[in-house]
């Protein structure tokens, strides 16, 4: 793979090179699938700057959190599967530096700098979990993004009894949940008033937060982590803006990602919060494509059915993640692309499954499918009377026929919305 | 392998069956992953959130398996192909003894 002795790129031929993928994530290894499923014979190289096989991350702050789980039960795919399919997974190989004008990128692996020749170039590398600097170099303090994170995490919560959680977003919740499961003492510290206050309405927060409580965990809004110190009994002090100071074995901090898109800035690809993409998921360059969570998309097309453009949206989901994967391979191979869905997302928290299809929160109506009371229900929101975002509480028959609806942006009438004897799929 | 595996089968919407070796109490799903199964989508990676690992039991099985949950159930009736009363998500069934050189069969579409 390495090419130190391969002719200057404008003399290369695309057949010796193939595609060069950074990035051995959800949406990286599908790339590589998509384009041997879609015929694509040149040579392809997947580079991972980490030591694993290519895994699942959803299980890491739930499954895995509580039991632990071995490779095999998190792999994406076999290992067999690579050599079946000849696409070249090279783990440890940190990349460096893209140099568009030769097509090469260079990479590190251990001591040694290795560099290796695209015709057309991928960029697959996710997020990282954003760090709190107040806690930078304090010990019994953890972030959880990847398994690195993840095997760190899991060896300091398996010893401790009190868990102190900065941050009411997804991964803040789930792992308040692991923990709260297996009987240790919970705190969620969050800044803002409520938990998943970006991304959810106020009522279903309401009643998200009213599971985590009856459950156990407490809550800290409005309130912001002032100092972090490890003190003598190896817990780590935390004083808060509301005056109370905390003691805990283990902190997590979720307060969201950082983008991944240096390696594309510094090499001077079009960069604004993420890697910028147009809806075939190419960037600035040409030669160069990006995936999943270190994009930014810029869809220029009008949307067909309100007359708007869409603003450049950033989505972090594996939904989205697979799709773009699956576009990009579609454009390199010249197959038409897949028909774009709206977004979906999930998590578990409490026993509560969630799911959520859309991301809109401007909406006009709400329509509350079943009853809040129950903990079985949907929420449908409108936007000009035409369905823009659906959220599901243990409802995954309504969620599963909201994606395509949603997709639609589908008219539903709303007294069949309502009315949980009428089944959603018999609308699409 | 060890006993820690059994062999069981799939069998393809071509007609064709594939046998792997499957961990005992590892999900069917994960197992088809992991010896890539072509017709296993599993979009949500097992978290009974996408009905993209539907499979059919074979009938033989049909009567030793823990019936479907609630959950399964609903989402059962949601699967892009044809629901049948063999009908389960790979994700919820995990592999035991009595699996042994069973083969399962793999509905036409999972999404």
């Amino acid at each position: 793979m390495t090419s130190v002795s391969r002719p200057p790129a404008n003399r290369r031929q695309a057949a010796e090179t193939g595609t060069v993928i950074i990035g051995a994530s959800h949406a990286g290894v599908q790339v590589a699938a998509s384009l041997r499923d879609q015929g694509y014979r040149l040579p392809i190289t997947l580079l991972e700057a980490g030591a694993h096989l290519p895994y699942q991350r959803p299980p890491l702050s739930k499954t895995y959190l509580k039991d632990g789980l071995d490779n095999s039960q998190l792999a994406l795919r076999g290992a067999a599967f690579y050599q079946q399919k000849h696409i070249t997974l090279l783990c440890n190989h940190r990349v460096s530096q893209i140099d568009r004008a030769n097509q090469r990128i260079t990479a590190q692996h251990g001591s040694r700098r290795v560099t290796f020749d695209y015709d057309r170039l991928v960029i697959a590398t996710g997020a990282a979990a954003r760090q709190l600097p107040l806690a930078s170099g304090v010990t019994g303090v953890r972030v959880l993004r990847d398994m690195d994170d993840a095997i760190a995490l899991k060896a300091d919560f398996d010893n401790a009894q009190t868990v102190v959680i900065i941050g009411a977003g997804f991964i803040g919740l789930e792992v308040a949940s692991t923990a709260v499961t297996l009987g240790k003492q919970v705190t969620v510290v969050e800044h803002g008033g409520r938990i998943l206050q970006r991304l959810l309405p106020p009522q279903l927060s309401a009643f998200l937060l009213q599971i985590h409580q009856h459950n156990g965990v407490s809550f800290c809004f409005n309130t912001a982590v002032e100092a972090l110190a490890p003190a003598d009994s190896g817990q780590t002090h935390l004083r808060l803006s509301n005056g109370q100071t905390l003691s805990a074995d283990l902190v997590v901090v979720g307060i969201g990602a950082t983008i991944n898109d240096q390696l594309a800035q510094a090499a001077g690809i079009v960069c604004d919060n993420g890697i910028l993409v147009d809806l075939n998921g190419q960037t600035s360059d040409p030669a160069v494509y990006a995936c999943g969570d270190c994009t930014t998309t810029i869809a220029p097309d009008p949307d067909p059915t309100e007359g708007q453009r869409h603003p450049p949206s950033h989505i972090e989901s594996i939904q989205n993640a697979v799709d773009q994967a699956k576009t990009v391979a579609a454009v390199i191979t010249g197959q038409p692309a897949p028909v774009r869905v709206a977004p979906w997302f999930w998590s578990d928290q409490q026993g509560i499954k969630l799911q959520m299809v859309g991301t809109a929160l401007d909406y006009d109506d709400l329509i509350v499918r079943g009853e809040l009371e129950t903990g079985k229900f949907s929420l449908l929101y409108y936007q000009h009377n035409r369905l823009c975002r659906v959220d599901s509480v243990n409802s995954p028959a309504d969620h599963l026929a909201a994606r395509k609806l949603v997709s639609q942006r589908y008219p539903l009438p709303k007294d069949a919305a309502a009315d949980t004897t009428v089944r959603l799929k018999s609308f699409t | 392998m060890s006993n820690t595996t059994i062999n069981i089968g799939f069998k393809l919407p071509d007609g064709n069956i594939q046998h792997i070796d499957a961990p005992l109490g590892q999900s069917i799903m994960q197992a088809a992953i992991v010896n890539n199964i072509d017709g296993i989508e599993a979009e949500c990676g097992g978290s009974c959130m996408c009905a993209t690992c539907h499979l059919y039991v074979p009938d033989s099985l049909l009567n030793s398996l823990i019936p479907a949950n609630d959950e399964e159930a609903e989402m059962l009736e949601e699967t892009a192909a044809e629901r049948r009363p063999s009908s389960r998500l790979g994700c919820q069934l995990l592999v035991t003894d009595a699996m042994a050189g069973h083969i399962f069969e793999l509905p036409e579409c999972q999404s």
